[in-house]
C-alpha cells in the first residue's frame, strides 16, 4: 500500500472546504517521483523530486532552514556531473532522513525510495523505509522493506527483530517467531528476541511457552525489562495463576523493550532546533540523565536564548544536579525577559523557601498566582507557607481558592482540603476541621490518609463535641492493610483510649513504640511514651497540636511497615 | 479544476497500483446482491449513500478555531439519534461549537460558520414519509426554536435516556463548561432542568456520558466521562517535530475525575462518585495514580461479567481504561487492569476514544472494540464471559487495518444483516496532516468499515462501501440507528468543522431482520409507551443458527447517542425466531415467535417466563 492510499484526497464538499488543489498537485508530483523510482533512477532524481518540498510555513524557522539547506545540498549533488550513484543515493537518503526526523513521513518516503533505487545494496534505505511505513501503519510495506534489508544482510539483527515485530502487529505470530529464533541463534542472551518469542506464544494462547520466554527475557535483562511484566501477567492469568499475574501486574511499567539501534538513534539527533533540543532534554530528564539534559537545554538556548521554557528546564536540571545557585540564576534570568512567566516565580519561591527565606518565597508564590491564577502548585505552596508562618486566615483563603477552582476529587489538589483542615485545627475550629475532612473523605474515597487524619481528630481533639472514639475506631479498622504504619498503631491507641479501653490502648501504644524504635525513628519515642503514660494512668490523649492529626508528616518522614 | 485533478489523480493512482406494534411495519424490498452473499456482490451499488443534505440535514459544525489551539476544539462533535416525539422514527440532535476565545470574532475563525443561523445545538424532527416507490424516506425539519432547546455552550456530546420514567426521552448535553440536562415535556418541547438537578454546576469537561440503571432501582442513573483539567488561559505550546504548533496531548493538562449520579426518582440526582466508585482493590492490583482519573472519551455500559448487573467501561485518552464492575451493593469496583482491557498488548496506555460493546463472536458475552490514535491501531478485546479479556486486535485484522487512522465514533453493527456484528470507525487526526500548512484544519481522514468474516477475523471493506467512504473529513461522533425504519442500520456522522453526514444503508434490508423495541410497561394515562429499557439483553434464537445476543443501548461510540432499538440480521432465513429478553430488573421473559422484517415492541411483563423457570 502506498502512502497515498492512506489519504482520501477527495476533500469535503462544503463546510471546512479544503484547499486541495495545491495539495493534489504536490501529491501528484510525489507520485510521479514514486512511480519513476521503479524505472530510470536519473529520470526520477533529476526532475520530479526537487519540486516536492512540503509546505513548511508553520514549522519553526530552524527546521525550515535546515530542510532548505539540505534540499540545496541535494540539488547540488544531483547537478554535479561527477556525482556517482552512491553519492546521489546518499544525498537523497539524507534528505529523506531529515524529513522523516521532522515527522514528515509522506514527504520523506519518495526520497528514501529514490536512495534505495540508486543504491540497491545499501541496507540503510530500506531499513529507514521499514520504520517509516511502520509509523504510518502501512504494515505490508514495512514488512517488504525489512525483507529487502534481509535480502542484503540476512543476519541483520535489527531487521530480524523489526520484521518480527511487524509480523506480530499483522497478527502473524507464526511468521514472527522464526525471525526471533534466528536472532536468538546468533545472540542467545537477546532480551528482545526472548520477549518476541514470548509475545508470539501469547498471541497463540500458548501461555506456558509465553511464560517461559518472557521470564527468561526478564531474567536476562537483570529485571530491568519492566515492560515484560504486563504480557507476563497476562500469560500467568491464562494459566490460571492469578497470584503470579497480580504480582506482575503490580510491577508493570510502560517501557518499550527495544534493542539498541544506531540508525534510528542517529535519526533522532538530526533536527537542530530549540524544540528538538527541548524534547531530547526532556527525554534525558526522564532517564534522570541530568548532565545530558543540561547539555541539550544549553544547546537549545544557544539557538534561542530568550526561550523561557528551555531556560526553566535548564534551571530545574541544575537544581537536580545540586547547583541551586545556578538554578536560581537561570530562573532570575528568565524574569528579565519574561517577567510574567509564572513557573519561574514559582520555582524561585521553592528555592527561597528551601533556603529559609520565607517572606521572599511568599512574594514569589504570590507573583506566580497573580500571573497564572490557575497555577495549583503555586497556590498550594503559598497556602502551606502562609500556614507555617502562622498566617492562618490567609492560608485558609488560598486553600479555599484551590478547592473552589479545582475539579472535585482531583488527586492533584487533595492536599488542599487537608491543609485547610489542619489550618482550622490551628485556629481551634475543630468542628470545621472535622467537617472538611469528612467532605474530603467522601470525595477521595480511596485515599486512606483522610480517614486516618479524621480518626486522630475524633480521638484527640480538645473539643468534646468533636470527639467520637467509636467512629474513630471504625474509620481506622476500615483502612486497608497497605496503610499499616507505625502511626496507625498509635492512632488505634488514641481511639481506644477515647472509648475508655485504656489497657488495650496501652498495648497498641507499646507495640507502636517498639516499631518506631526498631524502624529507625527513635526520635518519635519520647513523645509516644508520654501518651503511653497517660493511657497507663487511665487518661485519654488530648492535643491541640496539628501535628497530631497530620499523617502527612509521618508519611513524609518515612513509613515503617 | 480541483474536481478534474481528483479524477486525474484517482485514475493515475489506480494505474500505479502494484497489483407486536409495528413501527416500520414494512417488509423489506427484494434482496438481490446482499454483500458477501456470493450473488450480486459486485460492488456496483454503493452500500452507504450520504443523504444528509437531500433530506434536510443542513447542519455544519463550527469549532471556533482561531489558531490559538484551544484544546476542546479538536474533540467535537457528538451526534444523537432519538425519537423525541414518540412518533416511531428517529430524530436528530447535533451539538454545536462557538468561538472559545472571548476576544475573538467570528471573522477570526479559521473555518467560518457555514450559515448565519445562531450557533447552538440543533434538533431536527424526522417526518418519515413513503416515497413514490413506497420506500420510506426521512425528511428532516429544524425544530430547534419550537422545541425550546437552548444548548448554546461549547457542545461536545450527547446522551439520551428517559430519566423521569414518563416515556419521553430526555437529553443530556456535555459541554466544555457546564453540562446540561434537558427534560422532555412530551409536547415537542424541552426544558433545561439542570439547575437544581444535583449535577455538577462548576465548569466541567464532559465528553461522553451514559444513562444506566446501575443499582437496578428502575431509574436511569448517569455516568459522565470527563476529559481534562483545561483552562482557556493555559497557553502551553506543543510543537510537532517540525516545530509547528499543534494541539497538545491530554497529558499536558491531566485528567478530570468522572462522575456517577444516582437518580433519586424525583428529577434530581445524588453525586455518588465518592461512595459508589471504588478504585484499585480488585485482586489486590492497585492502579497507577495517574490512571485513577483518566481523560475519558468513551463510555459503554453493559453486563461484562454476566451477573445480570450493568457494568461501566470507560475509554481513557492516554491512560489506563476503566472497567467498573458492579458489586451489586450500590458500588462498582474498577477491575480494568487485571481484566486485560485497560492497556495495549504490551501494557501501554493508548488513546482510547470511541468504544462499543457487542457479542461479535456469538458466545453470549460482551466484547469490546476501541478506537485509538494513528499507529496504535484499534483494539478488539474478546471477553471470556467473566470480564476477562484477550487482546485479539492483531489476529482479527482490526488492529493492523486501523493503524493509519485515528478513530473516534464506532459501533458494532450488522450492516449487511448477515447476523454477524461488523464494525465501523469514523476517523480524523489530532495532529495536523504533514505538509498541509496552508489548509485551515488539516486533520481529515477517511472513515473505515470492517466486515465480520465469522472466524474471529475481519475484512476491511471500506473501498467497497461507497463514495461517501472516500471522503476525507475530520469525523468525530457517530450514531447508529435505522433512520428510515427500513430494517437496516444507518449511520449519522458528526464532522468537526464540517457538514453532518447521514450514511443511509442501501444493502442491509436485502436480507431478513427482526426489529425490537424493549420498553417498560407504561404507567398511568399518558399515551407514551414505557421507557426504553436500556441495558436489556436480547437473545434471538433459531434452530440451526447461532443465538444472536444484542442489547438495548444508546451509549457507546464517541460522545454520541444511538437508536435504543435492537435490530438483528437474520441472513437469508425467513424463519421467525424466538426471543428471550433479560430485563435490567433481572427478570427473564420469552416470546416464542416474533415477526420478521418489521419492528415489534416487547413490553416487560408481557412475555412468558422462560421454560426453565416454569418447570
Amino acid at each position: 500500500m502506498s502512502l497515498h492510499r492512506l489519504r482520501g484526497w477527495t476533500g469535503s464538499a462544503n463546510g471546512a472546504t479544503r484547499t486541495i488543489g495545491a495539495t493534489l498537485i504536490a501529491s501528484f508530483a510525489i507520485w510521479v517521483a514514486g512511480c519513476a523510482g521503479g524505472g530510470d533512477p536519473e529520470a526520477g532524481s533529476g526532475t520530479a523530486l526537487p519540486a516536492t518540498l512540503p509546505d513548511l510555513s508553520t514549522a519553526d524557522l530552524f527546521v525550515r532552514e535546515q530542510v532548505r539547506s539540505q534540499h540545496a545540498a541535494l540539488m547540488r549533488t544531483v547537478a554535479a556531473p561527477a556525482a556517482d550513484a552512491a553519492a546521489r543515493a546518499a544525498a537523497y537518503g539524507d534528505m529523506g532522513k531529515l524529513l522523516m526526523a521532522a515527522g514528515l513521513a509522506d514527504v520523506a518516503e519518495p526520497y528514501l525510495r529514490q536512495a534505495q533505487t540508486l543504491a540497491p545494496d545499501d541496507a540503510r534505505w530500506p531499513y529507514y523505509l521499514g520504520h517509516l511505513y511502520r509509523t504510518t501503519g502501512a504494515l505490508d510495506d514495512s514488512a517488504a522493506a525489512f525483507d529487502a534489508v534481509l535480502r542484503i544482510r540476512p543476519d541483520d539483527p535489527l531487521a530480524l527483530l523489526s520484521l518480527g515485530d511487524v509480523h506480530l502487529l499483522q497478527g502473524r505470530p507464526e511468521a514472527a517467531e522464526p525471525l526471533f529464533r534466528a536472532q536468538l541463534a546468533m545472540q542467545p542472551d537477546s532480551v528482545v528476541a526472548h520477549v518476541g518469542i514470548g509475545r508470539a506464544a501469547l498471541a497463540r494462547n500458548d501461555y506456558a511457552r509465553a511464560v517461559e520466554f518472557l521470564e527468561e527475557g526478564l531474567r536476562l535483562s537483570g529485571q530491568t525489562a519492566v515492560g515484560v511484566h504486563y504480557p507476563l501477567a497476562l500469560a500467568y492469568r491464562g494459566l490460571g495463576r492469578l497470584d503470579r499475574a497480580e504480582e506482575h501486574m503490580r510491577q508493570r511499567a510502560d517501557v518499550a523493550i527495544l534493542a539498541e539501534d544506531p540508525l534510528m538513534e542517529a535519526l533522532d539527533t538530526l533536527i537542530e532546533s530549540p524544540r528538538a533540543y527541548e524534547r531530547r532534554g526532556n527525554r534525558a530528564l526522564t532517564r534522570r540523565d541530568w548532565v545530558s539534559a543540561a547539555g541539550y537545554f544549553r544547546r537549545g538556548l544557544v539557538l534561542e536564548p530568550g526561550d523561557p521554557t528551555l531556560r526553566h528546564r535548564l534551571g530545574t536540571v541544575l537544581f537536580q544536579m545540586g547547583d541551586p545557585g545556578g538554578a536560581f540564576a537561570e530562573f532570575e534570568r528568565i524574569l528579565q525577559t519574561a517577567p510574567d512567566f509564572a513557573l519561574a516565580h514559582f520555582s524561585l519561591g521553592v528555592l527561597l523557601e528551601g533556603a529559609g527565606r520565607r517572606p521572599e518565597a511568599i512574594e514569589r508564590f504570590e507573583s506566580a498566582v497573580r500571573h497564572e491564577p490557575g497555577h495549583v502548585e503555586a497556590r498550594l505552596a503559598l497556602a502551606g507557607l502562609l500556614r507555617r508562618q502562622g498566617r492562618f486566615e490567609e492560608a485558609l483563603e488560598q486553600y479555599e481558592r484551590v478547592i473552589e477552582q479545582g475539579p472535585a476529587g482531583d488527586p492533584r489538589i487533595e492536599e488542599a482540603p487537608f491543609g485547610h483542615a489542619i489550618t482550622l485545627v490551628r485556629l481551634g475550629r475543630y468542628a470545621s476541621a472535622r467537617d472538611r475532612l469528612t467532605d474530603a473523605l467522601a470525595m477521595y474515597v480511596d485515599q486512606p490518609f483522610f480517614a486516618h487524619a479524621l480518626a486522630r481528630l475524633l480521638s484527640g481533639a480538645p473539643d468534646a463535641g468533636v470527639r467520637n472514639g467509636a467512629r474513630a475506631l471504625a474509620l481506622l479498622q476500615g483502612l486497608p492493610e497497605t496503610t499499616q504504619r507505625l502511626d496507625l498503631g498509635e492512632s488505634m491507641a488514641m481511639a481506644l483510649a477515647e472509648t475508655g479501653r485504656y489497657e488495650t490502648a496501652a498495648r497498641w501504644q507499646r507495640d507502636a513504640i517498639d516499631r518506631a524504635a526498631g524502624g529507625g525513628r527513635p526520635d518519635l519515642v519520647p513523645r509516644m511514651r508520654e501518651k503511653l503514660a497517660r493511657y497507663a494512668s487511665g487518661r485519654p490523649w488530648r492535643s491541640d497540636d496539628p501535628v497530631e492529626f497530620d499523617p502527612f508528616l509521618e508519611r513524609s518522614a518515612g513509613a515503617v511497615r | 479544476m480541483a474536481g478534474a485533478l481528483i479524477v486525474l489523480t484517482a485514475a493515475i493512482l489506480a494505474g500505479c497500483a502494484p497489483s407486536g406494534s409495528s413501527l416500520g411495519d414494512r417488509a423489506a424490498a427484494g434482496r438481490p446482491g446482499a454483500p458477501g452473499s456470493g450473488s450480486g456482490d459486485s460492488g456496483d451499488a454503493a452500500w452507504f449513500v450520504d443523504r444528509a443534505a437531500a433530506v434536510g440535514l443542513d447542519f455544519v459544525h463550527f469549532n471556533g478555531a482561531s489558531g490559538r489551539f484551544y484544546y476542546p476544539e479538536i474533540l467535537p462533535p457528538g451526534v444523537g439519534l432519538l425519537d423525541y416525539d414518540n412518533d416511531g422514527d428517529l430524530d436528530v440532535f447535533l451539538v454545536q461549537g462557538r468561538m472559545l476565545d472571548p476576544e475573538a470574532n467570528l471573522s477570526d475563525a479559521l473555518v467560518p460558520p457555514a450559515s448565519p443561523r445562531p450557533l447552538s445545538a440543533r434538533l431536527y424532527r424526522n417526518d418519515l414519509e413513503a416515497g413514490d416507490d413506497g420506500v420510506p424516506s426521512p425528511r428532516f425539519v429544524d425544530v430547534t426554536a419550537a422545541s425550546g432547546l437552548a444548548a448554546e455552550g461549547y457542545g461536545l456530546g450527547v446522551a439520551t435516556g428517559d430519566v423521569h420514567n414518563d416515556g419521553w426521552v430526555d437529553l443530556f448535553v456535555t459541554n466544555f463548561g457546564s453540562d446540561r440536562l434537558f427534560g422532555n415535556n412530551g409536547d415537542g418541547t424541552f426544558t433545561d432542568v439542570s439547575d437544581g438537578a444535583g449535577l455538577e454546576e462548576r465548569g466541567t469537561f464532559g465528553v461522553s456520558a451514559a444513562f444506566v440503571d446501575y443499582d437496578r432501582d428502575g431509574w436511569l442513573d448517569l455516568y459522565i466521562g470527563n476529559n481534562v483539567d483545561y483552562d482557556l488561559d493555559d497557553d502551553t505550546v506543543c510543537p510537532n517535530a517540525a516545530g509547528a504548533r499543534d494541539y497538545c496531548p491530554p497529558e499536558t493538562y491531566g485528567g478530570l475525575p468522572d462522575r456517577l449520579y444516582r437518580n433519586r426518582g424525583d428529577g434530581t440526582f445524588d453525586d455518588v462518585t465518592g461512595t459508589a466508585l471504588r478504585h484499585g482493590r480488585t485482586g489486590g492490583v492497585t492502579r497507577a495514580a495517574a490512571g485513577r482519573y483518566g481523560p475519558a472519551l468513551g463510555v459503554a455500559t453493559a453486563d461484562y461479567d454476566g451477573d445480570g448487573w450493568p457494568d461501566i467501561y470507560v475509554a481513557n485518552d492516554g491512560t489506563e481504561n476503566l472497567l467498573w464492575i458492579n458489586q451489586r451493593d450500590g458500588t462498582l469496583t474498577d477491575a480494568a487492569v487485571l481484566s486485560g482491557a485497560a492497556l495495549s498488548e504490551l501494557g501501554t496506555p493508548e488513546a482510547g476514544m470511541g468504544v462499543d460493546a457487542g457479542d461479535f463472536d456469538d458466545d453470549g458475552d460482551e466484547d469490546l472494540f476501541l478506537t485509538h490514535l494513528t499507529t496504535e491501531g484499534n483494539n478488539l478485546y474478546v471477553n471470556d464471559g467473566s470480564a476477562l479479556f484477550r487482546d485479539e486486535s492483531a489476529q482479527s485484522g482490526l488492529g493492523s487495518g486501523s493503524l493509519p487512522y485515528t478513530g473516534w465514533g464506532s459501533a458494532w453493527f450488522d450492516f449487511d444483516n448477515d447476523g454477524r456484528l461488523d464494525v465501523m470507525a469514523v476517523n480524523g487526526t489530532v495532529v495536523a496532516v504533514d505538509g498541509r500548512a496552508g489548509d485551515a484544519f488539516p486533520y481529515d481522514q477517511r472513515n473505515t468499515l470492517f466486515r465480520n468474516l465469522g472466524n474471529r477475523r475481519f475484512a476491511d471493506v471500506t473501498d467497497r462501501a461507497g463514495p461517501v467512504f472516500d471522503l476525507s473529513e475530520v469525523s468525530r461522533g457517530a450514531a447508529f440507528g435505522d433512520i428510515d425504519n427500513d430494517g437496516d442500520v444507518d449511520v449519522l456522522v458528526g464532522n468537526n468543522a464540517g457538514p453532518v453526514r447521514l450514511l443511509v444503508n442501501a444493502v442491509g434490508n436485502r436480507r431478513h431482520w427482526v426489529g425490537l423495541r424493549l420498553v417498560a410497561s407504561a404507567n398511568g394515562p399518558d399515551p407514551a409507551p414505557g421507557r426504553d429499557m436500556l441495558g436489556a439483553r436480547v437473545a434471538v434464537i433459531r434452530d440451526g443458527e447461532p443465538t444472536r445476543w444484542r442489547r438495548a443501548r444508546t451509549d457507546g461510540s464517541y460522545a454520541s447517542a444511538s437508536d435504543p432499538r435492537v435490530l438483528v440480521g437474520l441472513g437469508d432465513s425467513p424463519a421467525a425466531p424466538a426471543v428471550r429478553v433479560l430485563w435490567p430488573s433481572g427478570r427473564a421473559e420469552v416470546w416464542s415467535s416474533v415477526a420478521i422484517d418489521r419492528y415489534t415492541t416487547l413490553t416487560e411483563g408481557r412475555g412468558q417466563p422462560p421454560p426453565e423457570e416454569t418447570r
